[in-house]
């Protein structure tokens, strides 16, 4: 598996570290209990397409935005979450 | 301001290390700064270093030299400069403008030379090395450690943490004496 670092290129998949589902990126307002419940405890099994974040720990140390489908492995999108993250703003 | 540089005891290479048709070397420079930039104040930041040291921030994935003097792009958001550099003037320089630590005793610069350079670093390095060209640098991975690659006239310079150096060494100086062995047979 290889992933292309928006910074970087394409890489080995050794160079990056997974952290979990890209929802992290959407943190409610910590007011709102049953929001925040979902958004630490709740996440979205699909078969196909998922949006994560990995880290490129051994590169530029971006965290990125990647879309991979769970059951080819096929990456199909990779964005800088921080980018991800100012258009969702 | 008190000096809080720690200063090494010992090079982590004495004598440069000659195994077949490659050398590893410890080539230390004087300083080492690191450099990242505030907030919208990249540009600001390569105005500063203009005027102090006659040197751009490179864009992502190159270096810029001046002389002995190099700025090299180092992650997101991050540059080193690397060279003599009077460190107390330019931190003043930069002082509201970007972040800046002194890394001169946190990183090791080695370089690998030789005709088999490319080879032992293959087996070190999943980079594309073929595909680097001069003026550019990559954050890699090198022997399990992250690290900085910058390809040279005569090989690499391979930028690793000092914790890590002995590790560094001894995985290279291994490379090298297998490619070595196996060419022998």
């Amino acid at each position: 598996m290889r992933i292309s670092c928006p910074h970087c290129g394409e890489r080995d998949h050794r160079e990056f570290e997974y952290l979990g589902s890209a929802k992290l990126l959407e943190r409610p307002d910590g007011g709102d209990r049953a929001a925040f419940h979902d958004y630490v405890f709740q996440r979205k099994n699909p078969t196909g397409e998922n949006a994560e974040l990995w880290q490129h720990v051994m590169g530029c140390s971006a965290w990125l935005h990647v879309v991979r489908n769970i059951t080819t492995h096929e990456i199909t999108a990779v964005k800088l979450a921080r980018d991800v993250k100012a258009a969702a703003r | 301001m008190a000096d809080f540089k720690l200063h090494p005891s010992e090079a982590p290479i004495g004598q440069p290390i000659e195994i077949g048709e490659t050398i590893l070397a410890c080539i230390q420079p004087a300083n080492i700064l690191s450099i990242a930039p505030f907030k919208g104040q990249g540009m600001a930041v390569t105005d500063t270093l203009k005027a102090v040291l006659k040197l751009a921030l490179p864009t992502v994935g190159k270096v810029t030299a001046k002389k002995h003097i190099r700025a090299m792009w180092a992650g997101q958001g991050q540059w080193f400069v690397v060279g003599d550099i009077a460190l107390e003037a330019l931190t003043e320089a930069l002082d509201t403008k970007a972040a800046v630590t002194d890394q001169s005793d946190a990183w090791v610069v080695l370089t690998l030379e030789g005709a088999d350079a490319s080879e032992v670093m293959s087996r070190l390095c999943s980079l594309d090395l073929g595909a680097l060209e001069q003026g550019q640098t990559a954050r890699a991975e090198f022997a399990h450690m992250m690290s900085c690659i910058t390809p040279t006239s005569a090989g690499f310079e391979i930028m690793i943490m000092r914790s890590f150096a002995k590790t560094a060494i001894h995985h290279t100086r291994e490379a090298m004496r297998k490619l070595a062995a196996q060419q022998a047979l």
